[in-house]
Formats: structure tokens, sequence, C-alpha cells
């Protein structure tokens, strides 16, 4: 069931593989995750965020990185696990493809390299939206890490309507900085 | 004499002093006279000399003055050289000059409130006549000399108006200068009269004075003195006079009169003391006719008397005078015999007596025996309980030290307790001291914890770096992972001196806490201590107290000590006064025995009586089992003693049996 299902991400996966994976690990809700190192720009001590009005609620606001607005995911919220608000939590910055977001974690735990042999995909159970946020899973030793898929821990459509226009408004008023994570990825790229 | 009339009841001394005083008056009052007089002879004089005669003076140099000025009018009128004119100016100027300053003079020479009119008017005269002559000196210089010469002539009769002013001025004067010295003389003669007239009435008194003490108190002391050297010749027959008066003299021969009735009293008390010695002649006489007529029964009698008294004198008490005395000896024969009889019932009453006491002084000398041995043996017990209260004493005194030494040790005690209070404090405060350093290495060991936080997430990125860098990264990212160790092992330890620090801040609270209990503790023991103090120092007052009791006590015992021996010297001397009590009774006795009695026992028969054995062997043989009885008995008590007592007495008294 593991190996029958193949998708463009595993063929992803196996090429990484062939390079060499490193990971960072993090931990949420006493979980471990993964994340992949070489979407990750910068691990930041945790910054009180300026508020998003009418975001969901896994978005907890917005921060100044380096001169760009970067919305914080709070990924305990994302995920779906249980909101344990940590004393000091840390944000890891990462990289898209059209944009740059934070990811609040209770705490980084280590760099892993991951052999070929240790990755696999993730089991397609349940609904496809929770599968869609893993790109795969990790053993290591006798326990599993989730290798989450950044592209999907803040959706294009996750932005409701009224924030939308507001950021519309925003594109108006100076399209030069416009925000990088508007709807159309597309267009960005282009 | 009159004075004695006026003056009946003054005394000699009084009218002396009057008569003295007189005669002050007199002198007081003479000299004030002449005094008073002699002033105003001298004020009259002054008047005549001072007053009058200067005015006298200043009223003929006014007339001198204006004849003066009449001579130079004169000397003007006639024609002569201009010298003589000139000089005749001169004059007139001088003399009017003259004139004014004497005028001037007399009226400062008046007295204030005196007239001036008589000189104002000369004054006035004078003007007058200046002004008229005026006209007749400028008909002389106008070279009329005829109208000058008639004007010269005319006013003759003005400058005799001025001369005649002041001429009377000039007699008035003289006249008041009279008058004063006539007033003066008459002054004088006043005075020469009053001291006259003085001086005889101060010789009057005295004479009178004189003759008054000749009359009534120089012939009467005479009188008075002659009286006496005649009463001290004793005779009697003189007769006193002027005891009536009332002063010194009086009073003198009133005194005189007592050593007269003195004297006659002597004489009639001689007088009585020998008509009585004569009535006692005439009694004697009659006494020894009435003795030479008794001699006769009196041999009779004595001869009786005289035997009886020898048969007496051998200790006869059996003798009785016999019948045949005279009536008049009756009571005397009757007397002996019952004297005898009396004598004989008390010698025979006296020999049973001294009997008995023979016996009684036997048991009386035994008895102060015991006694003095028992209170020998009381000193002796009196003395050994001395000792042991004295020990008790040096025991009671040495635990009353014992309390102070431990009454100081208490308070040392008590001052390191509190001296132990102030380290717990201290110690209180140090601990506070290591709270605080454990907070400031608390607050540094969370900055190490943030340090050490931060290089993680620093090595963290540089691990992401140098893996993002691939293979071109690897060693760079085994620095980052040495670098992360690192900061791991610092947040470890620093989480590690955390908890250690919470653990010795926890520690230092109990510290602290445990501290202030004990200090509440040493407090306590303070106060305990202080109460230990208090219990000390009340059983050291108590030992002193004791002590003091114990010296009283002991000093008791002493007297009582010194007491039983001088009871035991006095029941060794009452033993020995026993003894001789006893000879002197077999003396006595003895004594008895020589007189001859009507009913007496033979006395060979008594001196083998037991009781007139010498008993001293008997007590000495007796001494030591009695000793030893008493010894074992005292423990008893008084009881006991008495029991002693009793059983000595009675073994005593049944050995006497």
């Amino acid at each position: 069931m593991f190996n029958s299902n193949s998708s463009p991400e595993n063929q992803a996966a196996t090429n990484s593989t062939v390079h060499g994976l490193s990971v960072l690990s993090v931990s949420v809700g006493g979980e471990m995750f993964a994340i992949d190192v070489r979407s990750v720009r910068e691990i930041h001590a945790w910054v009180q965020p300026a508020s998003f009005p009418g975001a969901p609620h896994y978005l907890q606001g917005m921060l100044n990185y380096c001169g760009e607005v970067v919305p914080l995911v709070v990924l305990a919220r994302r995920l779906g696990l249980a909101d344990t608000t940590p004393a000091a939590p840390v944000t890891v910055m990462v990289e898209r493809e059209a944009d740059t977001i934070g990811l609040v974690v209770d705490a980084v735990c280590d760099l892993h390299s991951i052999a070929a042999d240790q990755l696999s995909l993730a089991p397609a159970v349940g609904a496809a939206g929770s599968v869609r946020l893993l790109k795969g899973v990790i053993t290591l030793g006798d326990s599993l890490m989730c290798l989450l898929d950044v592209e999907e821990m803040l959706p294009p459509n996750a932005i409701p309507e009224a924030a939308t226009s507001a950021q519309a408004g925003a594109a108006f008023m100076s399209p030069d900085q416009s925000p990088a994570w508007t709807a159309s990825r597309e267009a960005r790229h282009d | 004499m009159s004075l004695k009339s006026l003056l009946p009841n003054v005394s000699l001394k009084t009218k002396t002093r009057a008569v003295f005083g007189l005669f002050l008056l007199l002198f007081v009052g003479g000299a004030a006279f002449a005094i008073h007089e002699s002033s105003a002879v001298t004020r009259q004089a002054e008047q005549a000399k001072v007053i009058w005669e200067a005015r006298m003076i200043g009223a003929n140099e006014i007339l001198g003055s204006a004849r003066e000025y009449r001579i130079a009018e004169a000397l003007r009128l006639m024609p002569s050289s201009p010298e003589m004119t000139a000089q005749a100016n001169d004059d007139l100027v001088e003399s009017q000059a003259r004139m004014e300053q004497a005028v001037a003079d007399y009226k400062s020479m008046l007295r204030a409130g005196e007239p001036q009119t008589e000189i104002n008017k000369t004054a006035e005269l004078w003007s007058e006549y200046v002004a008229g002559n005026q006209v007749m000196l400028d008909y002389v210089d106008g070279g009329e000399p005829e109208a000058a010469a008639d004007r010269f002539r005319n006013s003759a009769s003005g400058f005799y108006l001025v001369t005649n002013a002041a001429g009377a001025l000039v007699t008035d004067a003289r006249a008041q200068s009279e008058q004063a010295y006539v007033e003066s003389m008459r002054i004088s003669e006043r005075t020469r009269m009053g001291l006259i007239a003085g001086v005889i009435f101060a010789l009057g008194v005295l004479l009178i004075a004189t003759v008054f003490f000749e009359l009534k108190v120089w012939r009467e002391l005479v009188r008075m003195s002659g009286v006496m050297q005649r009463l001290a010749r004793n005779d009697i027959d003189v007769e006193v006079t002027g005891t009536t008066r009332h002063d010194e003299v009086g009073e003198m021969a009133r005194a005189v009169q007592v050593f007269k009735e003195n004297a006659l009293e002597v004489l009639r008390l001689e007088a009585e003391a020998g008509a009585h010695q004569t009535g006692l002649n005439a009694e004697r006489a009659e006494n020894d006719r009435r003795l030479s007529a008794e001699s006769t029964s009196r041999a009779f009698v004595v001869e009786q008397i005289a035997q009886g008294l020898e048969r007496l004198s051998r200790g006869d008490l059996t003798i009785r005078m016999q019948e045949g005395f005279p009536a008049e000896f009756q009571k005397l024969y009757e007397d002996f015999n019952l004297a005898i009889e009396t004598l004989e019932r008390s010698f025979s009453a006296i020999s049973s007596g001294s009997s008995d006491i023979e016996a009684s002084t036997a048991e009386i000398s035994t008895a102060t025996g015991q006694l003095a041995r028992r209170t020998e043996q009381q000193a002796a017990s009196l003395e050994e309980a001395a000792a042991a209260m004295a020990q008790f004493t040096v025991t009671v005194r040495s635990s009353a030290e014992s309390a102070n030494i431990a009454r100081q040790v208490v308070a040392d005690a008590k001052l390191n307790a509190e001296s132990s209070g102030e380290v717990v404090g201290s110690a209180v405060a140090a601990m506070g001291e290591i709270e605080k350093s454990s907070r400031q290495v608390s607050e540094i060991i969370g900055v190490m914890d943030e340090i050490a936080f931060q290089t993680n997430l620093l090595a963290l990125n540089a691990g992401v770096e140098a893996a993002r860098a691939g293979d071109a990264g690897r060693g760079f990212a085994v620095v980052a992972s040495e670098v992360r160790a690192l900061a791991q092992r610092s947040t470890a330890a620093a989480r590690e001196i955390k908890s250690l620090i919470s653990a010795s801040s926890s520690q230092v609270s109990t510290g602290v806490r445990l501290v202030t209990e004990t200090g509440g503790s040493l407090n306590r023991i303070v106060s305990q201590i202080g109460e230990i103090n208090t219990a000390i120092t009340e059983i050291a007052t108590a030992a002193e107290e004791q002590s003091d009791s114990l010296m009283q006590i002991n000093l008791t015992i002493s007297q009582m000590d010194k007491v039983t021996q001088q009871n035991a010297a006095m029941a060794e001397e009452s033993t020995a006064a026993s003894h001789s009590l006893a000879r002197e009774a077999n003396e006595l006795t003895d004594l008895i025995a020589q007189f001859k009695l009507s009913d007496s026992p033979p006395r060979s028969a008594r001196r083998t009586s037991p009781s007139a054995r010498p008993f001293v062997p008997e007590r000495q043989e007796r001494q030591e089992p009695k000793g030893q009885y008493v010894m074992r008995s005292l423990s008893s008590g008084n009881a006991a003693l008495a029991q002693t007592l009793e059983s000595v007495l009675t073994e005593e008294s049944w050995e006497e049996f």
C-alpha cells in the first residue's frame, strides 16, 4: 500500500534521496515533524506578530521579516493538534516557491541527514486534505516523523474574501511592494 | 523743817538727786541766758560799727563832693590863667562824678525795705543845683562875668539846701550809731544783773541743801553710830530714835532696833536656864537619899543574881531564883526565872532543830552533788550541740556561697544566650544575603540560558545553511553541530544550576526559619535563665538568712553553755556549802549539848545516828553506775531524766534509811 502509491511527490523524494536529503526536526504538540532544509530560510526566535483580522484560526498574524511582510502559521493549529502554546515558541522561516511564511513551532530539535530508504510516502487514509499536508514519512530508528509539505501549510485560498480585497487594495496603492502570498501564484511567477 | 512737812515720805536718794538736778537746771539756764545776751550785744555792736559808721562816711563823702564842686565853680568864676580854668573844669567834672558815685554807694548801703526818701531828696536837690549853675558857666564862657557872679551868689541857697540835706544824713547815721551803742550797753547791764541774780539764787539753794543735809542726815547718822557702838558694848538700855522715819536712816534705825530686841531676848533666855539648873540639883539630892535606903535589900538581890548567873555561865539552865526577894525586886525575881525557863525551852528546841538540820543538810549535800554532775553532763551535751551547730552553719554558708556561684554562672549563661540571640540575628541576615545572591545568580543563569538558546538557534541556522550548501557545507555543518552541542550543554548546565539554586533558596528559607526558631528558643532560654537566676538568688538569700539564724542559734547555745557552766560551778559551790553546813550543824549540836537541860537526852546517843556520818565517800562509790544510767536515759528525753532523778532520790533515801 505504501509503495503502490506513486505520485510526482514521491518521485521527487526519490530524486532528492539521491542527492542526500537533510531535514530539520521540530516539536509541535509533543510530536516531531520534519521540514526539508532546502526550504528553511532561517530559524527565528519568537517575536510577537501584528494581528491579521479575518484570517483563519491557524494564521496568527504577520511579521516584518527583512523588509517582507510574512504571515505566521501556528503549526499545531494547522495540523489539528493540541495547542500547547509553550513559553518560548520558535518561528521557522520557510521559503516557498512564491513566497516566505513563518511556521510557529514549540521547539526546533535537530538536523537529520536522511537516506533514501528512510523516506516513504504517507499512507492515503481519511480525507484527502490531510494527506496533502505531508510529503512523506521518515523512519528514524523505531519512531516515525512526518515530512511536512510547506506549500500546503498556507494554501492560496486560505485568505477569506475581505482579506483578499484588502490585499488587492494594498496592491493598488503600491504594486511593487505587494505581499508575496497573493492568490495568483502564476502571475507572480510570470 | 518746812521741807520735812513738804516731803515726808521721800528717800534720801531722791532728795539728793533733786538737789543736784536743781543745780544742773540752774547752770544750764544761766549758760543759755548768758549766751543769748552776749550774742545780742554782739549784734548791736556790729550794727553800730558796720552799718551806721559806713553810712556816716558815705554821707560825709556826699557833703565833701558838693563842697568841692562849689569851690571849683568859684575858681571858674575868677578870671585867671587858662591852665587854672582847665584845672577848674576838670575839678567840676571829677567832683560831679564823685558825687554820683557817693550817692550810688549810699543807696547800696541801705537795707532792703528801708525808705530812700532822704538820699533821693539830696540827689534831687543836687541835680537842680547843677542844672541851675550850668547857666552860670555859660555866662562865664560868654564873657559876662557880672551876670555869672550874680548867678553864683543866687545859687548859694540851693547849695546850702544840698549840704544841709547831706549833713542831715550824717547826723542821722551818727545818732543811729549812738543808739546802737546805748542799746548794747543796756543789754550788757541786763546780762550782768541776770547772772548776779542767778548766782545768788544758786548760793541760796546750796545753803538750804547743806543745812538740810546737816540737820536731817548727818546728825541722824552720827546719833545712829553712837547707838550702834553702845549696842556693840551690850548696853541694852540705849534708846533707838528715828524708827518712824521713811528714808534710809529710818530703815537703819529699825534694823538697830531689831538688834537691840535680839540682845534683850538672849538675856531673858540665859536667866531662864539658870532657874532650871537649880531645880535639877534639888531633885538629885532626893534621889541620893532614896538610893542609900534601898542599898541593903539590893545586896541580897545582887547575891542571888550573882549565884544564878554564875551557874548559868557554866551552862546550867536548870537554875531558878529562890523565894525571899524584897517586894520591889519581886518583878526581877519572876522575870529572871521566866527568862531562864524560856532560855531552856529555846535551847531544847534548838537542840532538836539542829538534829533535824544535820539530817536535812545531808540530803541537800547529796542532791547538790547530783545536780552538779548532771549540770556538767548538760554542759558537755551543749558543747556537742554547739559544735554540731557550728558545722551546720559552715555547711549552710558554703551552700549559700555555692548558690552565689550558681547565680554568677547563670548570669554568664544568660549573657551567652543573649549574645547567641545576636548571632542568630546575624545568621538570619546572612541567610537573607545568601537568598539575594541566589536570586542574582538565578538571573545570571537566566541570561546564560537565553544566550545558550540564542546560540542553539544560531547553530541550527548555521546547520541549516550548511545543509543547504550540500557537500560544500559539510565541514561547516560539523562545526555548527559542535556549537549546538555546546549550546545545549550550557542550557542543560544552566537548568541544572537553576534547579540547584532554587533548591538552595528553599533550603536557605528553611535555614532562616530554623534560625528564627532557634532565636525564639534562645529568647525563651534567656527568660527561663532569668527565672532560674531569680530562684537561685532567692535560694542564696534564704541560705544567707539561714546562716544568720544559725549564727543566732549558735550564739544562744554558747550563752546557754556558759550559763550551764556557771550552773555547774554554782552546783559545786552548793555542794561544798552544804558540806560545810553539815559540819556547822554538827558543831552546833555539840555546842548545844554542852548546856544542861532538864529533860535533855544523853549526847553520845545522837552522835551515832546515820545522818551524821560523812557522806562524801558514799557519793563517790555511787557515782559510776548512776552516771551510766543517766547517759543511757538521756536519749529518752525529759521524762526519762525525771525518772532517773526520782530513782536516784529513792535510792539515796533508801540507803539513808
